[in-house]
């Protein structure tokens, strides 16, 4: 007989999830703020790498955790916090993006761009962020070019280091497919990146 | 070698996602085929590029335009509140605490302001710039929460930049600009120009600090609220 095992790490979670949300509930304006600092990076960043651009990443960050707000109340718990904001970030990012334009656009060259906060990681140094921007142009410009099923595997799994089974319950998929979608998304992101050199 | 490993089974091996069984059998294959392994470190190279790829961090007046957003949706239940409460109807617990989190904002206010006066009263200093009226108008109360508009402040004739070392309330054009000096708030400086001005704490929210920056390098930074569990939500700035 199999035996479920659940991380430490995840129990807390869990229990960081619950307590939140019941605050929301009772009316503690505080508990929402805590949920955007909470994750507000990883939807800006998923965000940004599914769309291209920053501008849009802010756009949509911002329409994420308004639909977060407004169906925070019926969260039944089904999953982490975590992983309900980033199927809703994905969803969104779907619809949106399909409308504002093409999927396969170029990315702007802006990575790091004018603004001293775009990077998040300020502790490095002045070389060693110039060649993190250098290759985080040349990575972004090629997942924007991936077409979206596998842009969005890649992402959750390389940049977000989500595991296989949890990206399954964001994209609503087999963990089949999720196998099979990131090793297409590499594979065709290589020759991408290759031409490019 | 006469076979080779798909690339499916190959990224996921990569990633730790396979069988145990299986996984014995690649690593098997893969001491004995070069051309696997080589797939290998170029699968895993690409994975280390997108791993170093640079987080972002979200524009710091993001933060403020949801908060803002939100607060504009959600009056919408506390006004079905007051007309359950005045039609006699029983109110859903979770308003009790919205309720009284306004109670105690208004309260908060007045004795800020009261405790305000009389601090002029009685310290201000003769070189401390005296205020001009509070631009109560730009202070919007909404849910218990308190938000100051305007990102420039007039202290006599200095003009101070709010600053949010968080990224709330940062001027235009002025994001992830440093000020020149830092000047605690417990500080005889601090304090003498924060002295006119405790309505401040209206800007300040759980955990985050402003700083007050001038052009010609005067800048005094606020401490945080007390906060977490306050019952109001909110607290003014202790000098």
């Amino acid at each position: 007989m199999g035996v479920a095992t659940i991380s430490t790490a995840a129990v807390h979670e869990i229990a960081l999830d619950r307590e939140v949300i019941e605050r929301h509930r009772c009316g503690d304006a505080q508990a929402f703020d805590e949920i955007y600092q909470r994750f507000a990076e990883m939807v800006y960043n998923l965000a940004y790498r599914l769309a291209g651009s920053s501008e849009e990443a802010a756009d949509l960050t911002q329409e994420v955790f308004l639909r977060v707000f407004r169906h925070l109340g019926s969260f039944r718990g089904g999953s982490t916090l975590k992983t309900w904001i980033f199927r809703i970030t994905i969803n969104h990012c779907r619809d949106r993006l399909s409308r504002w334009r093409p999927l396969t656009q170029p990315i702007e060259d802006e990575m790091v761009g004018e603004v001293g906060w775009s990077l998040a990681d300020p502790g490095r140094g002045p070389e060693e962020l110039a060649v993190a921007a250098d290759e985080g142009r040349r990575v972004a410009d090629g997942l924007t070019r991936l077409p979206q099923p596998f842009r969005e595997a890649v992402v959750l799994r390389d940049i977000e280091g989500l595991a296989y089974d949890e990206i399954a319950e964001i994209l609503q998929v087999r963990v089949g497919t999720v196998r099979s979608r990131i090793a297409r998304g590499r594979e065709q992101l290589r020759i991408l990146l290759e031409r490019r050199v | 070698m006469s076979f080779h490993i798909r690339d499916e089974m190959l990224s996921a091996y990569l990633d730790g996602e396979i069988e145990p069984a299986r996984e014995r059998t690649i690593d098997h294959h893969l001491n004995s085929c070069e051309e696997c392994r080589a797939r290998l470190n170029g699968m895993r190279g690409l994975v280390l590029e997108l791993r170093r790829a640079p987080r972002l961090q979200p524009p710091p007046p993001l933060a403020h335009q949801v908060r803002q957003q939100v607060m504009e949706q959600a009056p919408a239940g506390v006004w079905e509140s007051l007309r359950a409460l005045l039609a006699g109807r029983p109110l859903h617990p979770a308003m009790h605490s919205v309720m009284a989190m306004g109670l105690a904002l208004v309260l908060s206010v007045s004795l800020v302001r009261v405790e305000r006066e009389q601090r002029l009263a009685r310290t201000v200093p003769p070189a401390t710039p005296t205020s001009t009226e509070e631009p109560v108008t730009d202070v919007q109360v909404l849910l218990g929460r308190v938000i100051y508009r305007q990102t420039t402040i007039q202290l006599g004739d200095i003009e101070f930049v709010l600053y949010d070392a968080q990224g709330r309330f940062v001027q235009e054009g002025l994001e992830g600009s440093e000020p020149e000096t830092r000047v605690d708030s417990r500080s005889p400086e601090g304090r003498a120009v924060l002295t006119d001005r405790t309505y401040l704490g209206l800007v300040l929210d759980e955990g985050y600090s402003v700083v007050l920056s001038s052009k010609d390098g005067r800048t005094v930074e606020v401490a945080p609220p007390p906060l977490r569990g306050a019952s109001s939500g909110w607290a003014g700035v202790h000098v």
